[in-house]
């Protein structure tokens, strides 16, 4: 026993340790399931019709869809941007050049930035475009901020702002780091009385269990979903506009790492014949060293 | 019809003589526990490196490097499983060499007469970092393109000749396709080479001198009117159906990771390696791979750039060392004193933090707890060479013991 935990102990650091970074709200969870093929098919349609566009899909192959997705030739032909046949990649319908002269980059491709970021990541960006006069396009993004993209799936989302409890909190947040700035600056000035310093650090303090509570009422306002307040109503109610969402993660969650759909299965069969053999190995080796033991 | 082939061949070919000698009759202890496993176990991910190595090396590119292993990925047939049973087994090669190493000091297998199968399994990590740091360049993401960045540049540091040298490492004067081509070259033959001819030394060596055991008791000592060890068994057959016992446990959980989770949280496979090498942009976290973070941590802990590339050499240096280093002439863990044992623990628990140290960003608490690590792992070394002195061992038995 005490030399399984030392084993365990010694594969520990994999397991033991999160990724950090900073976290951006909304932050909820995408919960893709990868088994269900509807969904990836909706998912493929919204790519297709919303983002293709503008951005490409160079490694994924319009067959490799139809035949993962179990779609027929007329579906799979249906999804095929102009004169593309179906052996060919996902390309984009834009020029690279136009594309560099209206967005100043060339949008990325997406072939595999749910691997990258991570679907919950995505699922969020999707969701997070609010309306902010001061960038080009008229919206910014809570997960994204400056994100030089515009919010093509308007007509689906509708247009929102974020809502006022958010503006309330943000709005302290901004002020109270501002303060610190101002006093820490003080703290700096030799000329200042050693009163005058103490004051200044108590107030820190104070201010700073005050952003540290507003921020924390950032976490609550996103998870009751009340960061924003739709400005101009959608196609959608904020509900079908998630699940459509969640649609078009699963799909690129899926073109990210194709292999998924299937690994599963694979990996249990494997395993059941691994277990299978296990029985034999461990009666052979039992069988043969009947007569060490004996000695 | 058989055994005519047989005297034909070995008249030419000791092929009789060899099967004998490391399998059929080499004496093993019989008193092998589960951490006897890891040999034979380092083997077996050696063989399936290589095997999976020569059929990605059909696929791959390296002048369309990200591309090709996509296209290994999406379009070759089971390119995928190929890939991932790769990409597994480097860390697997790494979970299993550690425990292997830890093996050899919890038993004293260094100790003489083993001090040159040690050497020789030194050789064989070192070799094997340098493996995998330049096959964690080949796929040519961005953590490939900022990890590799991190460690060519470290010899920069060297003073007078450094920049020079990492010029000359790259074969460009950035990291570049130029660089890529060069270390596929050593990836894919250079280093194999040399790792199957350290294997192959590192197997002689121990047959040479016999396998130590969890008693650390000597088994050639103790022979039977034959010339047999008393207490050895051979190999071959009792080890190999034991070792395929061990091989299926193992082969349950290492393709449970292939096959359910081959990203391992991103430890196996970086999230920022799916997006493709950008020389013009910086990852905000440059975290190499697990298998590395310990080394890393003691890079970090020296404030110098220099005095911290020469620190994490000296913590490899080290190991070499140990089997001068440590004094004791008793071997095994089960009779040394409560002060090795508390030496050893504060070892493990040192390591394994300068680990989690490596992947996580550094701030003042973690730069201090790194520094105390870093000196305990060196101070545990030299610790090794005074402890016989305040030691108190337990009598070691005659035989090995039937647990």
């Amino acid at each position: 026993m005490k030399k399984l935990i030392t084993a365990i102990l010694f594969l520990l650091p994999v397991a033991a340790i999160a990724a950090g970074g900073g976290t951006t709200y909304p932050n909820d969870k995408a919960n893709v399931n990868y088994g269900d093929k509807a969904s990836i098919q909706n998912g493929a349609k919204l790519f297709v019709n919303y983002c293709q566009g503008c951005h490409s899909m160079e490694y994924v192959r319009y067959s490799r869809i139809a035949q993962d997705l179990d779609l027929t030739e007329e579906q799979a032909s249906e999804l095929i941007l102009g004169e593309g046949k179906l052996g060919d990649t996902m390309d984009k319908a834009m020029d690279n050049d136009l594309a560099e002269k209206w967005f100043g980059v060339n949008p990325l491709d997406l072939s595999l930035v749910a691997r990258v970021r991570g679907n919950d990541w995505v699922y969020n960006y999707l969701r997070a475009f609010y309306l902010d006069d001061a960038r080009p396009y008229g919206v910014n993004n809570t997960v994204f901020p400056s994100v030089g993209m515009p919010h093509v799936l308007s007509d689906l989302q509708g247009l929102q702002r974020k809502s006022d409890e958010l503006l309330a909190v943000e709005d302290t947040i901004a002020s109270g780091k501002a303060r610190i700035e101002e006093l820490k600056a003080t703290l700096k000035n030799s000329e200042a009385s050693a009163e005058a310093v103490a004051k200044a650090e108590e107030e820190i303090a104070l201010i700073e269990e005050e952003v540290h509570d507003a921020e924390l009422e950032v976490t609550k306002i996103a998870r009751e979903g009340n960061m924003f307040t739709i400005v101009e109503e959608g196609e959608m109610t904020p509900e079908e506009y998630d699940h459509a969402m969640r649609d078009l993660v699963a799909f690129m969650a899926y073109t990210a790492n194709p292999v998924k759909l299937k690994s599963k299965a694979i990996g249990l069969w494997t395993l059941l014949f691994l277990l299978i053999l296990l029985v034999l190995a461990y009666f052979l080796k039992k069988e043969f060293w009947k007569d060490i033991k004996k000695k | 019809m058989f055994k005519s082939f047989m005297s034909w061949l070995d008249a030419r070919f000791p092929a009789t003589k060899v099967w004998n000698e490391h399998l059929a009759e080499y004496y093993a202890p019989k008193n092998f526990n589960f951490w006897y496993f890891f040999g034979s176990l380092a083997l077996l991910v050696l063989v399936n490196q290589l095997l999976t190595g020569i059929w990605l090396t059909m696929f791959y590119s390296p002048s369309e490097p990200f591309a090709s292993v996509e296209y290994i990925m999406r379009d070759v047939d089971m390119g995928w499983i190929i890939r991932y049973l790769h990409s597994t087994g480097a860390s697997a090669f790494f979970v299993v060499v550690y425990l292997h190493m830890f093996r050899g000091i919890i038993y004293g297998s260094y100790k003489k007469p083993r001090e040159l199968v040690w050497i020789f399994g030194m050789i064989i990590f070192v070799l094997l970092m340098a493996e995998a740091f330049m096959g964690y360049l080949l796929p040519w993401g961005q953590m490939s393109f900022w990890g590799a960045q991190v460690i060519i540049n470290l010899f920069g540091t060297i003073p007078v000749i450094g920049p020079d040298l990492v010029e000359w490492i790259r074969g460009d004067f950035t990291l570049s396709l130029a660089s890529l081509n060069r270390f596929f070259a050593l990836h894919v033959v250079a280093v194999p080479l040399a790792l199957v001819a350290m294997v192959f030394l590192h197997i002689v060596a121990l047959h040479k001198v016999g396998s130590n055991n969890p008693d650390g008791v000597e088994i050639k000592e103790k022979k039977d009117e034959n010339g047999i060890p008393l207490d050895g068994i051979p190999f071959h057959p009792y080890y190999t159906v034991k070792d395929i016992v061990g091989v299926v446990v193992f082969l349950m959980i290492f393709l449970s990771i292939v096959f359910f989770a081959p990203d391992f949280g991103g430890y196996f496979l970086e999230r920022p390696n799916f997006e493709p090498a950008n020389p013009l942009k910086t990852p905000p976290h440059i975290a190499p791979v697990w298998y590395f973070t310990p080394f890393y941590t003691m890079l970090r802990a020296v404030p110098d750039p220099f005095g911290g590339f020469v620190v994490m050499a000296l913590a490899i240096v080290i190991l070499f060392l140990l089997p001068w280093l440590d004094r004791q002439k008793v071997k095994s863990i089960r009779y040394r004193g409560t002060s090795f044992k508390v030496l050893l623990f504060f070892f493990v628990v040192s390591f394994i933090i300068l680990g989690v140290l490596g992947v996580i960003a550094v701030t003042p608490t973690t730069a201090l707890l790194g520094q105390i690590c870093t000196a305990y792992y060196f101070f545990f070394f030299i610790a090794l060479w005074f402890l016989p002195k305040f030691e108190k061992t337990k009598p070691v038995p005659e035989r090995v013991t039937d647990k």
